[in-house]
Protein backbone atom coordinates (compact mmCIF):
# COMPACT_ATOMS: atom_id res chain seq x y z
CA UNK A 1 0.00 0.00 0.00
CA UNK A 2 1.29 3.43 -0.74
CA UNK A 3 1.74 5.93 1.49
CA UNK A 4 -0.50 8.33 -0.48
CA UNK A 5 -2.17 7.55 -3.31
CA UNK A 6 -3.56 10.67 -5.65
CA UNK A 7 -6.07 8.74 -7.52
CA UNK A 8 -7.79 8.15 -4.02
CA UNK A 9 -7.64 12.10 -2.94
CA UNK A 10 -9.43 13.14 -6.30
CA UNK A 11 -12.13 10.24 -6.03
CA UNK A 12 -12.38 11.61 -2.08
CA UNK A 13 -12.65 15.58 -2.98
CA UNK A 14 -15.51 14.77 -5.31
CA UNK A 15 -16.84 12.01 -3.82
CA UNK A 16 -21.26 12.28 -2.98
CA UNK A 17 -20.78 11.45 0.67
CA UNK A 18 -18.04 13.93 1.57
CA UNK A 19 -20.24 16.85 -0.15
CA UNK A 20 -23.03 15.78 1.16
CA UNK A 21 -21.38 15.87 4.14
CA UNK A 22 -19.80 19.75 3.54
CA UNK A 23 -23.13 21.02 2.58
CA UNK A 24 -24.36 19.71 5.64
CA UNK A 25 -21.08 21.01 7.77
CA UNK A 26 -21.44 24.85 6.29
CA UNK A 27 -25.73 24.94 6.60
CA UNK A 28 -25.43 23.95 10.27
CA UNK A 29 -22.63 25.84 11.12
CA UNK A 30 -24.51 29.03 9.22
CA UNK A 31 -27.78 28.29 10.76
CA UNK A 32 -26.78 27.58 14.15
CA UNK A 33 -24.37 30.92 14.64
CA UNK A 34 -27.02 33.17 12.98
CA UNK A 35 -29.58 31.49 15.80
CA UNK A 36 -26.50 32.04 18.27
CA UNK A 37 -26.33 35.63 16.97
CA UNK A 38 -30.10 35.72 17.45
CA UNK A 39 -30.40 34.38 21.11
CA UNK A 40 -27.03 35.91 22.64
CA UNK A 41 -27.95 39.18 21.19
CA UNK A 42 -31.27 38.76 23.34
CA UNK A 43 -29.51 37.72 26.47
CA UNK A 44 -26.82 40.51 26.13
CA UNK A 45 -30.11 43.21 25.21
CA UNK A 46 -31.45 41.38 28.77
CA UNK A 47 -28.07 41.88 30.44
CA UNK A 48 -27.67 45.76 30.00
CA UNK A 49 -31.42 46.40 31.92
CA UNK A 50 -30.06 47.67 34.87
CA UNK A 51 -31.98 45.91 37.73
CA UNK A 52 -30.82 42.56 40.07
CA UNK A 53 -32.51 40.22 38.33
CA UNK A 54 -31.43 40.99 34.77
CA UNK A 55 -28.03 41.16 35.38
CA UNK A 56 -27.82 37.86 38.06
CA UNK A 57 -29.84 35.94 34.93
CA UNK A 58 -27.38 37.04 32.79
CA UNK A 59 -24.16 35.95 34.40
CA UNK A 60 -25.65 32.86 35.08
CA UNK A 61 -26.74 32.38 31.53
CA UNK A 62 -23.08 32.67 30.27
CA UNK A 63 -21.47 31.35 33.55
CA UNK A 64 -23.32 28.26 32.89
CA UNK A 65 -23.01 27.71 29.14
CA UNK A 66 -19.79 28.67 28.57
CA UNK A 67 -18.69 26.25 31.46
CA UNK A 68 -20.39 22.86 30.32
CA UNK A 69 -18.25 21.38 27.38
CA UNK A 70 -20.51 21.25 24.08
CA UNK A 71 -19.64 17.53 23.48
CA UNK A 72 -21.27 16.92 26.94
CA UNK A 73 -24.58 19.04 25.97
CA UNK A 74 -24.83 17.60 22.67
CA UNK A 75 -25.16 14.24 24.43
CA UNK A 76 -27.25 15.15 27.28
CA UNK A 77 -29.76 16.80 24.93
CA UNK A 78 -29.50 13.63 22.44
CA UNK A 79 -29.31 10.72 25.36
CA UNK A 80 -30.08 12.23 28.19
CA UNK A 81 -33.26 14.24 27.35
CA UNK A 82 -35.05 11.26 26.95
CA UNK A 83 -35.13 9.93 29.65
CA UNK A 84 -36.89 12.80 31.40
CA UNK A 85 -39.33 11.96 28.25
CA UNK A 86 -38.19 14.61 25.71
CA UNK A 87 -37.05 13.16 22.43
CA UNK A 88 -34.90 15.64 20.51
CA UNK A 89 -34.02 14.05 16.93
CA UNK A 90 -30.35 13.82 16.06
CA UNK A 91 -30.36 17.17 13.91
CA UNK A 92 -32.49 19.01 16.36
CA UNK A 93 -30.28 18.01 18.87
CA UNK A 94 -27.33 19.29 17.01
CA UNK A 95 -28.94 22.32 16.15
CA UNK A 96 -29.78 22.91 19.81
CA UNK A 97 -26.80 21.95 20.90
CA UNK A 98 -24.26 24.42 18.96
CA UNK A 99 -26.81 27.14 19.77
CA UNK A 100 -26.82 27.02 23.17
CA UNK A 101 -22.98 26.55 23.40
CA UNK A 102 -22.32 29.52 20.85
CA UNK A 103 -24.96 32.11 22.33
CA UNK A 104 -22.80 33.05 25.71
CA UNK A 105 -19.38 34.47 23.70
CA UNK A 106 -21.95 35.87 21.44
CA UNK A 107 -23.77 37.35 23.87
CA UNK A 108 -19.95 38.55 25.85
CA UNK A 109 -19.34 40.18 21.75
CA UNK A 110 -22.52 41.97 21.66
CA UNK A 111 -22.79 43.25 25.25
CA UNK A 112 -19.00 44.69 25.11
CA UNK A 113 -19.66 45.54 21.26
CA UNK A 114 -22.73 48.01 22.84
CA UNK A 115 -20.50 49.47 25.94
CA UNK A 116 -17.44 50.32 23.44
CA UNK A 117 -19.93 52.88 21.45
CA UNK A 118 -19.29 55.89 23.85
CA UNK A 119 -21.99 57.57 25.83
CA UNK A 120 -21.84 60.74 24.07
CA UNK A 121 -23.39 59.41 21.07
CA UNK A 122 -26.38 58.38 23.36
CA UNK A 123 -26.07 61.73 24.55
CA UNK A 124 -26.12 63.37 21.32
CA UNK A 125 -29.17 61.51 19.79
CA UNK A 126 -31.13 62.35 22.94
CA UNK A 127 -29.81 65.82 23.01
CA UNK A 128 -31.86 65.79 19.55
CA UNK A 129 -35.11 64.09 20.98
CA UNK A 130 -34.52 60.45 19.77
CA UNK A 131 -36.30 57.68 22.19
CA UNK A 132 -34.09 54.72 23.12
CA UNK A 133 -35.00 52.04 20.57
CA UNK A 134 -34.58 54.52 17.55
CA UNK A 135 -31.10 55.06 19.82
CA UNK A 136 -30.43 51.77 19.77
CA UNK A 137 -31.62 51.05 16.28
CA UNK A 138 -30.23 53.65 13.89
CA UNK A 139 -27.03 55.13 15.79
CA UNK A 140 -25.74 52.59 18.39
CA UNK A 141 -26.28 49.36 16.94
CA UNK A 142 -24.51 50.02 13.48
CA UNK A 143 -21.79 51.70 15.16
CA UNK A 144 -21.37 48.53 17.72
CA UNK A 145 -21.36 45.99 14.56
CA UNK A 146 -18.51 47.59 13.15
CA UNK A 147 -16.81 46.54 16.48
CA UNK A 148 -18.38 43.07 16.70
CA UNK A 149 -17.51 41.38 13.07
CA UNK A 150 -13.84 40.71 13.75
CA UNK A 151 -14.67 39.14 17.25
CA UNK A 152 -18.04 37.45 15.61
CA UNK A 153 -15.67 36.23 12.79
CA UNK A 154 -14.06 34.46 14.95
CA UNK A 155 -16.86 32.55 16.55
CA UNK A 156 -17.65 31.47 12.71
CA UNK A 157 -14.47 29.32 12.55
CA UNK A 158 -14.86 28.21 15.78
CA UNK A 159 -18.60 27.06 15.05
CA UNK A 160 -17.40 25.30 11.64
CA UNK A 161 -14.99 23.22 13.75
CA UNK A 162 -17.10 22.50 16.47
CA UNK A 163 -19.76 20.98 14.00
CA UNK A 164 -17.20 17.94 13.55
CA UNK A 165 -18.42 16.61 16.99
CA UNK A 166 -22.05 16.60 16.45
CA UNK A 167 -20.53 13.57 14.87
CA UNK A 168 -20.59 11.41 18.10
CA UNK A 169 -24.57 12.04 18.26
CA UNK A 170 -24.38 10.50 14.34
CA UNK A 171 -25.21 13.41 12.63
CA UNK A 172 -23.32 12.80 9.16
CA UNK A 173 -21.30 15.95 8.96
CA UNK A 174 -17.95 16.40 7.26
CA UNK A 175 -16.23 14.67 9.69
CA UNK A 176 -18.37 11.89 9.80
CA UNK A 177 -18.77 11.85 6.07
CA UNK A 178 -14.79 11.74 5.95
CA UNK A 179 -15.01 9.45 9.03
CA UNK A 180 -17.63 6.52 6.66
CA UNK A 181 -15.76 7.03 3.31
CA UNK A 182 -12.78 5.65 5.26
CA UNK A 183 -14.59 2.22 6.75
CA UNK A 184 -14.66 1.55 3.04
CA UNK A 185 -10.99 1.93 1.94
CA UNK A 186 -9.07 2.67 4.75
CA UNK A 187 -7.37 5.61 3.10
CA UNK A 188 -7.41 7.50 6.23
CA UNK A 189 -4.66 9.91 5.17
CA UNK A 190 -6.35 11.17 1.92
CA UNK A 191 -9.54 11.34 3.67
CA UNK A 192 -8.58 13.32 6.42
CA UNK A 193 -6.91 15.63 3.91
CA UNK A 194 -9.79 16.25 1.70
CA UNK A 195 -11.63 17.49 4.75
CA UNK A 196 -8.85 19.19 5.99
CA UNK A 197 -9.04 21.09 2.57
CA UNK A 198 -12.65 21.57 2.89
CA UNK A 199 -12.24 23.56 6.48
CA UNK A 200 -9.45 25.41 5.11
CA UNK A 201 -11.41 26.59 1.99
CA UNK A 202 -14.90 27.59 4.25
CA UNK A 203 -13.16 29.53 6.25
CA UNK A 204 -10.78 31.32 3.36
CA UNK A 205 -14.06 32.25 1.88
CA UNK A 206 -15.76 33.45 5.27
CA UNK A 207 -12.52 35.81 5.49
CA UNK A 208 -12.63 37.27 1.87
CA UNK A 209 -16.23 38.10 3.33
CA UNK A 210 -15.32 39.59 6.37
CA UNK A 211 -12.36 41.59 4.93
CA UNK A 212 -14.38 43.01 2.39
CA UNK A 213 -17.35 44.44 5.31
CA UNK A 214 -14.81 45.45 7.30
CA UNK A 215 -13.66 47.62 4.65
CA UNK A 216 -16.72 48.74 3.63
CA UNK A 217 -16.96 50.37 7.25
CA UNK A 218 -13.69 51.61 7.20
CA UNK A 219 -14.80 54.55 5.18
CA UNK A 220 -16.17 55.57 8.57
CA UNK A 221 -14.07 54.13 10.75
CA UNK A 222 -11.33 55.83 11.60
CA UNK A 223 -8.73 52.82 12.54
CA UNK A 224 -8.54 50.74 9.73
CA UNK A 225 -5.13 50.87 8.06
CA UNK A 226 -4.77 51.74 4.34
CA UNK A 227 -8.22 54.12 3.50
CA UNK A 228 -7.15 56.03 6.78
CA UNK A 229 -4.23 57.59 4.96
CA UNK A 230 -6.18 57.75 1.96
CA UNK A 231 -9.00 59.62 3.70
CA UNK A 232 -6.90 62.01 5.61
CA UNK A 233 -4.99 63.50 2.49
CA UNK A 234 -8.50 64.72 0.97
CA UNK A 235 -9.77 66.19 4.73
CA UNK A 236 -6.91 68.63 5.50
CA UNK A 237 -8.52 71.33 3.94
CA UNK B 1 -23.77 91.12 43.18
CA UNK B 2 -27.40 91.21 40.89
CA UNK B 3 -29.47 88.38 42.02
CA UNK B 4 -31.79 86.89 39.65
CA UNK B 5 -35.46 88.00 39.72
CA UNK B 6 -38.30 86.93 37.50
CA UNK B 7 -38.41 88.60 34.74
CA UNK B 8 -42.52 88.74 33.02
CA UNK B 9 -41.03 88.83 29.62
CA UNK B 10 -39.06 85.98 30.55
CA UNK B 11 -38.40 83.43 27.68
CA UNK B 12 -36.13 80.68 29.72
CA UNK B 13 -37.09 80.95 33.29
CA UNK B 14 -34.73 79.17 35.92
CA UNK B 15 -35.87 78.85 39.46
CA UNK B 16 -33.61 77.79 42.29
CA UNK B 17 -32.12 75.14 40.25
CA UNK B 18 -30.26 72.47 42.33
CA UNK B 19 -28.36 69.37 40.82
CA UNK B 20 -26.92 67.04 43.40
CA UNK B 21 -24.95 63.98 42.47
CA UNK B 22 -24.93 61.89 46.15
CA UNK B 23 -23.70 64.12 48.00
CA UNK B 24 -21.87 66.46 45.20
CA UNK B 25 -24.03 69.61 44.75
CA UNK B 26 -23.11 70.77 41.47
CA UNK B 27 -25.71 73.16 41.15
CA UNK B 28 -26.46 75.33 44.07
CA UNK B 29 -29.94 77.34 43.44
CA UNK B 30 -29.70 78.80 40.23
CA UNK B 31 -31.84 81.67 38.92
CA UNK B 32 -31.42 82.56 35.33
CA UNK B 33 -34.18 84.27 33.23
CA UNK B 34 -33.57 84.85 29.55
CA UNK B 35 -35.45 86.97 26.76
CA UNK B 36 -36.61 86.07 23.80
CA UNK B 37 -34.01 86.66 21.46
CA UNK B 38 -31.41 87.15 23.78
CA UNK B 39 -28.29 85.47 24.01
CA UNK B 40 -26.44 84.44 26.96
CA UNK B 41 -22.68 84.21 27.65
CA UNK B 42 -21.79 81.64 30.60
CA UNK B 43 -18.36 82.30 31.81
CA UNK B 44 -16.55 80.67 35.22
CA UNK B 45 -13.87 78.20 35.89
CA UNK B 46 -13.96 74.50 35.03
CA UNK B 47 -16.38 72.69 37.14
CA UNK B 48 -18.23 75.44 37.95
CA UNK B 49 -21.37 74.49 36.65
CA UNK B 50 -21.78 75.82 33.51
CA UNK B 51 -22.20 72.42 31.88
CA UNK B 52 -24.18 70.92 34.31
CA UNK B 53 -26.72 73.90 33.74
CA UNK B 54 -27.22 73.81 29.94
CA UNK B 55 -27.40 69.52 30.54
CA UNK B 56 -30.03 70.49 33.10
CA UNK B 57 -32.36 72.61 30.49
CA UNK B 58 -32.36 70.24 27.94
CA UNK B 59 -33.03 67.37 30.29
CA UNK B 60 -29.88 65.37 29.65
CA UNK B 61 -29.66 65.51 33.80
CA UNK B 62 -32.64 65.75 36.08
CA UNK B 63 -32.71 68.74 38.41
CA UNK B 64 -32.98 67.52 42.09
CA UNK B 65 -35.22 70.46 42.89
CA UNK B 66 -35.84 73.79 41.29
CA UNK B 67 -37.86 74.49 37.74
CA UNK B 68 -37.00 75.30 34.42
CA UNK B 69 -39.78 77.00 31.89
CA UNK B 70 -39.49 77.74 28.37
CA UNK B 71 -42.05 79.79 27.02
CA UNK B 72 -45.21 78.51 29.52
CA UNK B 73 -43.88 74.69 29.31
CA UNK B 74 -42.55 73.73 32.70
CA UNK B 75 -39.15 71.03 31.60
CA UNK B 76 -38.23 67.94 32.44
CA UNK B 77 -41.01 67.33 35.45
CA UNK B 78 -44.48 68.52 36.16
CA UNK B 79 -44.53 70.86 39.96
CA UNK B 80 -48.00 71.14 41.28
CA UNK B 81 -48.83 71.88 44.65
CA UNK B 82 -48.45 68.56 45.98
CA UNK B 83 -45.16 68.25 44.26
CA UNK B 84 -42.61 67.82 41.45
CA UNK B 85 -43.04 64.94 39.22
CA UNK B 86 -40.35 63.64 36.88
CA UNK B 87 -42.10 63.46 32.76
CA UNK B 88 -42.44 60.68 31.11
CA UNK B 89 -39.61 59.80 28.44
CA UNK B 90 -41.53 59.86 25.74
CA UNK B 91 -42.36 63.96 27.11
CA UNK B 92 -38.89 64.57 27.61
CA UNK B 93 -37.60 63.45 24.31
CA UNK B 94 -40.49 65.67 22.82
CA UNK B 95 -38.79 68.55 24.70
CA UNK B 96 -35.48 68.35 23.76
CA UNK B 97 -36.51 68.44 20.28
CA UNK B 98 -36.99 71.69 20.77
CA UNK B 99 -33.81 72.32 23.14
CA UNK B 100 -30.64 72.51 20.16
CA UNK B 101 -27.67 71.74 21.86
CA UNK B 102 -24.08 71.83 21.03
CA UNK B 103 -20.90 69.58 22.31
CA UNK B 104 -17.72 70.48 23.13
CA UNK B 105 -16.29 67.26 21.31
CA UNK B 106 -19.31 67.40 18.58
CA UNK B 107 -20.53 64.40 18.76
CA UNK B 108 -21.65 63.42 15.63
CA UNK B 109 -22.80 60.08 14.29
CA UNK B 110 -19.30 58.62 12.60
CA UNK B 111 -21.32 56.19 10.49
CA UNK B 112 -23.33 58.69 8.43
CA UNK B 113 -22.14 61.63 6.26
CA UNK B 114 -22.50 65.38 6.92
CA UNK B 115 -26.01 65.31 5.44
CA UNK B 116 -27.18 62.34 7.36
CA UNK B 117 -26.01 63.60 10.30
CA UNK B 118 -28.20 66.85 9.91
CA UNK B 119 -31.37 65.12 8.31
CA UNK B 120 -31.28 62.82 11.62
CA UNK B 121 -33.17 64.41 13.50
CA UNK B 122 -36.25 65.09 11.05
CA UNK B 123 -35.94 61.63 9.54
CA UNK B 124 -35.43 59.45 12.69
CA UNK B 125 -37.46 61.56 15.36
CA UNK B 126 -40.19 63.61 13.24
CA UNK B 127 -40.40 61.17 10.51
CA UNK B 128 -40.43 63.77 7.88
CA UNK B 129 -39.73 62.93 4.13
CA UNK B 130 -36.56 61.68 3.33
CA UNK B 131 -36.87 64.29 0.02
CA UNK B 132 -38.05 67.34 2.16
CA UNK B 133 -35.41 66.44 5.17
CA UNK B 134 -32.80 66.23 2.48
CA UNK B 135 -33.32 69.70 0.94
CA UNK B 136 -33.95 71.23 4.35
CA UNK B 137 -30.49 69.57 5.61
CA UNK B 138 -28.43 71.31 2.68
CA UNK B 139 -29.83 74.40 2.92
CA UNK B 140 -28.80 74.24 6.71
CA UNK B 141 -24.60 72.74 5.44
CA UNK B 142 -24.78 75.99 2.87
CA UNK B 143 -25.87 78.15 5.97
CA UNK B 144 -23.00 77.24 7.80
CA UNK B 145 -20.54 77.19 4.68
CA UNK B 146 -20.42 73.14 4.01
CA UNK B 147 -22.78 72.29 0.91
CA UNK B 148 -19.52 71.05 -0.58
CA UNK B 149 -19.12 68.44 2.24
CA UNK B 150 -22.54 66.85 2.02
CA UNK B 151 -21.45 63.37 1.17
CA UNK B 152 -18.33 63.46 4.02
CA UNK B 153 -18.05 61.12 6.90
CA UNK B 154 -17.07 63.31 9.79
CA UNK B 155 -13.55 62.06 10.32
CA UNK B 156 -13.16 63.74 6.86
CA UNK B 157 -13.53 66.78 8.92
CA UNK B 158 -11.70 68.90 10.57
CA UNK B 159 -12.46 69.85 14.13
CA UNK B 160 -14.41 73.10 12.90
CA UNK B 161 -16.37 71.77 10.07
CA UNK B 162 -17.70 69.20 12.37
CA UNK B 163 -18.51 71.52 14.67
CA UNK B 164 -20.32 73.18 11.87
CA UNK B 165 -22.41 69.94 11.13
CA UNK B 166 -23.18 69.83 14.82
CA UNK B 167 -24.98 72.87 14.93
CA UNK B 168 -26.38 72.12 11.70
CA UNK B 169 -27.96 69.38 13.25
CA UNK B 170 -29.22 71.20 16.26
CA UNK B 171 -30.79 73.85 14.08
CA UNK B 172 -32.70 70.77 12.14
CA UNK B 173 -34.92 70.32 14.60
CA UNK B 174 -35.99 74.06 14.83
CA UNK B 175 -35.52 74.51 18.01
CA UNK B 176 -37.24 77.22 20.57
CA UNK B 177 -33.50 77.56 22.23
CA UNK B 178 -30.08 76.62 21.33
CA UNK B 179 -27.09 75.69 24.10
CA UNK B 180 -23.72 75.79 23.36
CA UNK B 181 -21.50 73.69 25.85
CA UNK B 182 -17.73 74.78 25.12
CA UNK B 183 -18.68 74.91 21.47
CA UNK B 184 -15.03 75.96 20.65
CA UNK B 185 -13.21 74.61 23.20
CA UNK B 186 -11.72 71.29 21.54
CA UNK B 187 -10.73 73.02 18.24
CA UNK B 188 -7.44 74.20 16.93
CA UNK B 189 -7.51 77.89 17.19
CA UNK B 190 -7.62 78.37 13.18
CA UNK B 191 -11.02 77.08 13.16
CA UNK B 192 -12.02 78.76 15.78
CA UNK B 193 -13.61 81.67 14.21
CA UNK B 194 -15.13 79.65 11.70
CA UNK B 195 -17.53 78.13 14.19
CA UNK B 196 -18.04 81.62 16.09
CA UNK B 197 -19.05 83.52 13.41
CA UNK B 198 -21.84 80.41 12.68
CA UNK B 199 -22.74 80.95 16.28
CA UNK B 200 -22.81 84.48 15.76
CA UNK B 201 -25.30 84.32 12.64
CA UNK B 202 -27.18 82.14 14.59
CA UNK B 203 -27.15 84.80 17.65
CA UNK B 204 -28.25 87.02 14.55
CA UNK B 205 -31.47 85.02 13.43
CA UNK B 206 -32.97 85.82 16.32
CA UNK B 207 -32.44 82.75 18.55
CA UNK B 208 -32.40 83.18 21.93
CA UNK B 209 -29.07 81.09 23.79
CA UNK B 210 -27.03 80.13 26.29
CA UNK B 211 -23.14 79.46 25.12
CA UNK B 212 -20.92 78.49 27.77
CA UNK B 213 -17.53 79.96 26.78
CA UNK B 214 -13.92 80.31 27.19
CA UNK B 215 -13.88 83.04 24.27
CA UNK B 216 -13.65 85.81 26.29
CA UNK B 217 -14.00 88.17 23.02
CA UNK B 218 -16.72 86.43 22.02
CA UNK B 219 -18.67 87.17 24.73
CA UNK B 220 -18.07 90.48 24.97
CA UNK B 221 -19.23 91.17 21.38
CA UNK B 222 -21.73 88.81 20.37
CA UNK B 223 -23.67 87.96 23.96
CA UNK B 224 -26.10 90.50 25.67
CA UNK B 225 -25.78 89.20 29.37
CA UNK B 226 -22.90 87.78 30.63
CA UNK B 227 -23.42 85.17 33.84
CA UNK B 228 -20.36 84.38 36.00
CA UNK B 229 -20.50 80.88 37.69
CA UNK B 230 -18.41 79.09 40.74
CA UNK B 231 -18.65 76.04 42.62
CA UNK B 232 -22.60 75.97 41.54
CA UNK B 233 -23.73 79.28 42.11
CA UNK B 234 -24.02 82.76 39.95
CA UNK B 235 -21.47 84.85 41.07
CA UNK B 236 -22.30 87.81 39.31
CA UNK B 237 -24.38 88.65 36.04
CA UNK B 238 -25.42 91.23 34.56
CA UNK B 239 -25.50 93.19 30.83
CA UNK B 240 -21.80 91.74 28.92
CA UNK B 241 -20.60 95.37 28.68
CA UNK B 242 -20.96 95.66 32.18
CA UNK B 243 -19.52 92.19 33.98
CA UNK B 244 -16.60 91.54 31.31
CA UNK B 245 -15.12 95.21 31.42
CA UNK B 246 -16.55 96.00 34.84
CA UNK B 247 -17.31 93.43 37.53
CA UNK B 248 -18.28 94.18 40.54
CA UNK B 249 -17.38 91.10 42.56
CA UNK B 250 -13.97 90.67 42.90
CA UNK B 251 -13.99 86.80 42.04
CA UNK B 252 -15.27 87.64 38.40
CA UNK B 253 -12.69 90.37 38.71
CA UNK B 254 -9.83 88.09 39.44
CA UNK B 255 -10.82 85.38 36.87
CA UNK B 256 -10.77 87.24 33.81
CA UNK B 257 -7.60 88.54 34.84
CA UNK B 258 -6.18 85.27 34.93
CA UNK B 259 -8.16 84.37 32.05
CA UNK B 260 -7.11 87.18 29.79
CA UNK B 261 -4.16 87.94 31.41
CA UNK B 262 -2.37 89.28 27.73
CA UNK B 263 -5.25 90.40 26.44
CA UNK B 264 -6.48 92.81 29.38
CA UNK B 265 -3.83 95.17 28.08
CA UNK B 266 -5.19 95.59 24.91
CA UNK B 267 -8.23 97.16 26.13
Amino acid sequence: MNVWDWSVFFHNLVHPTILTGLWTTIWLTLLTLFLAIVLGTVVALIGRIDSFLTRGFYQGYVAFFRATPLLVQLVFLYSALPQMGIRLSVVEAAIIGLMLSESPYVAEIVRSSLSAVPTAQWEASRAIGMRPLTIMRFIVFPQALRIAVPPLGNEFVRQLKNTSLVSVISMTELFRATDNLTQANFRVLEALSVATLYYLGATAIWTLLQNAFEKRNSRWFADTGVQKTENLKTTAV
Amino acid sequence: MTMATDSPGAFLQLRDVVKAYGHYVALKGVSVSVEKGQAIALIGPSGSGKSTLLRCINTLETISSGTIMVGDEEIGANTTSSGRKKLSEKVLARQREEIGMVFQSFNLFPHMTALDNVTSGPRLVREQDAGKARKQGMELLARVGLADKAENFPRQLSGGQQQRVAIARALAMQPRIMLFDEPTSALDPETVQEVLNVIREVRDSGMTMLIATHEMDFARHASDRTIFMEAGQIVEQGASSKVLFDPETERCRQFLAGLTGVEATTH
